[in-house]
């Protein structure tokens, strides 16, 4: 069976980041005309992600900000309600990647898992 | 042979004037169970902070809708993709002098992750939704949904937890553990039901004339379709036959909304689909909505209310418009246009370069000079790339 590329990206992003699932969507095409059938060239868009005047978006990455704590709190809820064992079914090694980011940060954090 | 009055009966409802009675409605009022549970020490209540407004849903049940003290759950994928519609949102607040947070305390909902990969339960999404909602308890303020999908997912949330007891003890135990309560708020709120409730007060601060405009609007699935009788119906909008979310936003804007018959189509995004099955989600937005749109409208802009929605419809038109379709409708939020008719900035507060489709023509109609905008915009991007500045400031997005 083909298993949707979806399923292994979703989750390492989220898990990663905790606010972003899709990547970057622009790409450089022909154009360049704001607003115009057609995407900025993409050495601009570094530039643009600091051109916003929103409170957690003025950073250089296409999520808000997020706080180390809040965080490490999904990734708690995620483990203990065996998210990672269901992952495990569909994709072993980022099961076993994920765990090992998560265990890291649990413990680090302080939180015990059963 | 029996007869049954059926034209009689559909007439009926769709005849203007047409009256909603909440007691005659099929489906049960959540607040009643709600409140039944916070009684019996089950859960913790958030109410709607006052002042607020109340608007008609499905059935003719009144939804409480905050004016301000909102904290601000935002959506994965406008900050990726459309950064200017959250930006929007904050920007009207601040012009109406609403108190507001965007808080760095809040996830993903992860419905995402939920409904394109299943690689996740329902005590994990239940548990991840009460962790946003207690982290806004916490801070006094209350939520207020950006996203349709979180928007949507949270109110199935809602309803799995006041229905099973043993997925809120599940729930309760793991908010124990991260201090933390057992919270649902009295209403849960999308961004665009403000929008809609103060649509009033955004037309008495409007300094950009659109009565020129003709527009379509799009209802996100996620806002109408799950749990639908918790939507924003309105006599006055479709005969309350259909939400009034959006399409009372733009009238009270003086725009010109006309009908079209894929009205109540997806956008194409379906979830699931613009992640596993995205040619179809290209194909589907196209030829199910824009080229309709296009064929029996002909609108200046298509106007709707979800992250997902504004993407798709967007960013769908260049591929078409290479095979020769007939596309090119520009797309926004109502946050966007909202903003744009009180005067905000096309590009430092819309951030509409972040959009695809060729929205000058519409600028043009509006008699607003892109040209010198862009031109505003440009010098700002200067300053941050010479390291003048780091970001730009809300006193920047205004200058």
């Amino acid at each position: 069976m083909r298993r949707p590329i979806a399923q292994s990206r979703i989750v390492r992003k989220i898990l990663l980041t905790g606010a972003r699932i899709t990547s970057e969507m622009l790409e450089e095409k022909a154009g360049g005309i704001p607003g115009g059938w057609g995407k900025p060239p993409t050495a601009r868009q570094e530039l643009w992600h600091q051109a916003l005047p929103a409170e957690t978006r003025s950073a250089a990455e296409p999520i808000w900000q997020i706080d180390p704590a809040t965080l490490k709190e999904m990734f708690f809820i995620w483990k203990i309600t065996g998210v990672l064992d269901q992952l495990a079914l569909v994709d072993p090694i980022l099961a076993d990647v994920c765990n090992q980011i998560l265990e890291e940060q649990l413990e680090e954090a302080g939180f015990k898992v059963d | 042979m029996s007869y049954v009055p059926v034209e009689e009966i559909i007439k009926s409802q769709k005849t203007p004037g047409f009256k909603t009675t909440p007691e005659e409605a099929p489906t049960e009022d959540f607040h009643d169970i709600l409140f039944q549970l916070e009684k019996e020490g089950e859960l913790i209540v958030q109410r709607v902070p006052e002042p607020y407004l109340e608007v008609p849903t499905k059935y003719g049940r009144k939804k409480k809708i905050p004016l301000q003290k909102t904290w601000h759950h935002k959506s994965c994928g406008q900050c990726g993709h459309i950064p200017g519609y959250s930006t929007s949102i904050f920007w009207i607040n601040r012009k109406l002098g609403f108190d507001y947070i965007d808080p760095r305390d809040q996830t993903s909902c992860t419905a995402w992750n939920y409904y394109a990969s299943a690689t996740s339960n329902a005590p994990a999404q239940a548990a991840v939704a009460i962790r946003n909602f207690s982290s806004a308890y916490e801070t006094g303020y209350f939520p207020i949904i950006h996203c349709g999908t979180s928007f949507g997912h949270y109110k199935e949330v809602r309803h799995e937890l006041l229905h099973h007891h043993e997925l809120r003890r599940q729930v309760r135990d793991i908010m124990e553990r991260l201090g933390k309560k057992l919270v649902l708020p009295e209403e849960i709120v999308h961004y665009s039901e403000w929008v809609y409730a103060i649509r009033d007060r955004i037309a008495e601060h409007q300094v950009i004339d659109m009565s020129n405009i003709t527009a379509t609007v799009h209802p996100a699935c996620h806002y109408h379709k799950l749990v639908e009788e918790d939507a924003v119906y309105d006599p006055e909008i479709y005969g309350a036959q259909r939400t009034a979310i959006v399409t009372g936003t733009l009238k009270a804007l003086g725009i010109n909304v006309k009908d079209y018959s894929t009205w109540f189509d997806c956008c194409g995004f379906g979830f699931r689909h613009i992640l596993v099955s995205r040619d179809f989600s290209r194909s589907f937005a196209v030829q199910r909505k824009i080229e309709v749109m296009k064929e029996e409208v002909n609108p200046d802009v298509t106007v709707t209310h979800d992250t997902g929605c504004v993407t798709t419809l967007d960013q769908s038109q260049f591929a078409a418009r290479a095979h020769g379709r007939k596309v090119g409708i520009p797309v926004m939020s109502d946050s966007q246009i909202a903003a744009l008719a009180m005067g905000a900035h096309p590009y430092k507060v819309l951030q509409l370069h972040w959009h695809n489709t060729d929205n000058k023509p519409f600028f043009e109609k509006l008699g607003i000079d892109w040209k010198k905008k862009w031109q505003e915009f440009e010098e700002a991007v200067e300053k941050i790339k010479s390291g003048e500045k780091e970001y730009l400031t809300w006193e920047d997005a205004d200058a």
